[in-house]
């Protein structure tokens, strides 16, 4: 992902609007979702990432959440 | 936990898995990690969890015995375990970001776990969905060996087990499929490989293969071993094609020919008893050219067969792991003996491979494909992509220099027509080596103008084709480092360019049924980042 971290703000801010109108078309695509996780991770605040998550598990989608809270030998 | 460090992990656990072969047979449909994440959307196989309860209720106690306090946390959550290794069952999509890490302890607990499900199926009665979910604990072992860099022996051994626990283990192909190429992975020789393959094949003397459960993955074993036998073992990739063919005399000598027309005869006939024999030193060949005809005659029959009765269900019968239907063997048998047909003893020609001749079958069952049986998509698609690995055989044996682009343009101009003409599910393949190939010289911008130019309506569906091209193209964009001018991602599309592939896009998503289209969203994100916006907004 290397390229497209260093995409333009402009562009990201574009891709980001898109992302919003596609995901209200699309709600259940989990793919769709990760882009934010991913390719535009840095129009994302932290916050705004937790609630996704938090409306990604309302509908349903598998998440893969972390493991620190776990203990492992 | 500051939210920080959720968002971190999470950002670090949720990237795109990279797609792993699903029950190994994955490989024959060239589908790679671009494709599937189209498609991916997090299918559960194991949805109803009563299925399968009582094979992992107490897998943790089973696997950290009188260490309760390391598992507290999961107890009672055994497909949190599962889902954390497995994105997506359907095509057995691996978390990779989790060999990414440097979380031993993690990885070595969840490995721990895989292991002793492993354990729990092999001491299990048989059930289908059971043997279904082998084919995932073995794409889980071997990605655990694989990237943990694991001793062999322990995968080894354990695929072994399962493989003789039970009398229907021993005969699942995939299995065995999976345990060849567990082996190949580990740097087994073609010879031990291929001993794996026909001694599989073996257990099909007592049982034979039509009305058997698993006929479809017995076919898909014979095409695995002719595949190995020719020297392009389990995958399909351009680079193990090329490297195929740069060592033609290796591997394209008669000995071998025969030796994968002998495997092909067997199951056209399916006789199995002579499956183990090679050619006695006073005998020439184990096909002669009667056999041969005789064999040839019998997939005509099956073809005419096809042509009249593939409405019917029965003989399509797609599975929940791979839904290719067994008409698509008997057309790929029917290519691979023209190809691989012995030499004519009345003729002075010498053998020769003639690849023209089974593309020129291949396109025969194509044509004669009813796509009104929604069940024979997946078998075009696959049999699509046969015809590409075809031509690019062909292309790479013509001429070793030959430049793949128009390799494959040929074929794609005879396949895309019976694409557009259909409303079908798009061939991964083409979509993939219009994405290797045309990253350069032949932009994408072209590509897509001279589709645009073309006399093809911009239909629902044909627009979405183009979309797809774009976005693979994209993607490899994305990995190309090339692409990276003074620190900004820059795709070489010109203005015009630019724009018609915008517009196209925006135009695809019009479609009512295109708004819910998940990748055409995704084409858009990654193209606007990609053009880094510089040529304006539609």
């Amino acid at each position: 992902m290397a390229g497209i971290e260093t995409a333009p703000s402009k562009a990201l801010s574009l891709a980001r609007k898109i992302f919003e109108e596609g995901i209200s078309s699309c709600v259940h695509s989990k793919s769709l979702w990760l882009d934010a996780f991913t390719i535009l991770r840095p129009m994302f605040s932290s916050e705004d990432l937790l609630i996704q998550i938090g409306v990604i598990e309302e509908k349903g989608i598998r998440v893969l959440t972390g493991t620190d809270d776990f203990h492992f030998t | 936990m500051t939210i920080h460090n959720v968002v971190h992990d999470i950002d670090k656990i949720l990237r795109i898995g990279v797609s792993f072969p699903r029950s190994m047979m994955c490989d024959a449909n060239g589908i790679r990690s671009e494709v599937l994440s189209l498609q991916g959307s997090g299918h559960d196989c194991l949805n109803n969890q009563n299925d399968f309860g009582g094979l992992f209720s107490g897998v943790f106690e089973q696997c950290f015995p009188g260490h309760k306090s390391l598992y507290s946390s999961f107890e009672n959550k055994w497909h949190f375990v599962y889902y954390l290794i497995l994105m997506d069952e359907k095509f057995i999509e691996i978390n990779r970001s989790l060999f990414n890490s440097n979380a031993t302890s993690q990885l070595t607990f969840l490995r721990n776990i895989t292991l002793g499900i492993a354990e729990r199926i092999e001491n299990s009665p048989s059930s289908t969905n059971w043997l279904d979910l082998q084919g995932v604990i073995f794409a889980i072992i071997l990605a655990f060996e694989q990237n943990l860099c694991h001793d062999i022996t322990e995968a080894r051994e354990k695929v072994k087990r399962l493989l003789g626990a039970t009398e229907a283990s021993k005969n699942d192909p995939r299995l065995w499929i999976a345990y060849a190429q567990i082996e190949s992975k580990f740097g087994s020789n073609k010879k031990t490989i291929l001993k794996i393959l026909i001694r599989a094949m073996a257990c099909l003397c007592e049982t034979g293969i039509s009305g058997n459960t698993n006929e479809r993955e017995w076919l898909e074993l014979c095409l695995v071993t002719v595949n190995v036998i020719i020297g392009m073992w389990f995958n399909d990739s351009i680079d193990v094609l090329k490297s195929t063919l740069n060592k033609k005399g290796q591997f394209w000598n008669d000995s071998n020919r025969d030796h994968a027309l002998h495997i092909l005869c067997c199951f056209i006939e399916e006789d199995f008893s002579q499956i183990k024999r090679k050619a006695k030193p006073d005998e020439e060949m184990l096909v002669s050219f009667e056999r041969f005809h005789s064999c040839s005659s019998i997939l005509k029959k099956k073809f005419v067969r096809y042509l009249s009765t593939q409405s019917s269900k029965c003989y399509c019968a797609p599975k929940c792991f791979d839904p290719t239907p067994i008409w698509f063997y008997h057309a790929t048998f029917s290519a691979w003996i023209k190809i691989l047909k012995p030499t004519d003893p009345s003729g002075s020609v010498p053998f020769q491979i003639k690849i023209s001749e089974g593309l020129e079958v291949s396109q025969q069952w194509i044509d004669g494909c009813n796509l009104r049986e929604a069940s024979n998509t997946a078998g075009l698609s696959r049999l699509i992509h046969f015809q590409l690995k075809l031509a690019l055989l062909k292309g790479f044996i013509e001429n070793s220099n030959c430049n793949p682009t128009n390799t494959i343009r040929p074929i794609l101009m005879m396949c895309t027509p019976n694409l557009l003409k259909h409303d079908i599910n798009l061939s991964p393949s083409i979509l993939m080596c219009l994405a290797l190939f045309e990253v350069n010289s032949t932009s994408v911008a072209n590509d897509f103008s001279t589709f645009l130019g073309s006399k093809f309506d911009l239909s629902q569906f044909a627009s979405m084709y183009h979309v797809l091209v774009a976005l693979l193209k994209a993607e490899k964009y994305e990995s190309t480092k090339d692409c990276i001018v003074n620190g900004k991602s820059l795709a070489k599309w010109s203005k015009k360019s630019t724009l018609n592939i915008r517009r196209s896009l925006r135009r695809a998503l019009t479609y009512p049924s295109s708004k819910s289209a998940a990748y055409l969203w995704k084409a858009l994100i990654r193209f606007e980042l990609l053009s880094g916006s510089e040529h304006g907004r539609h």
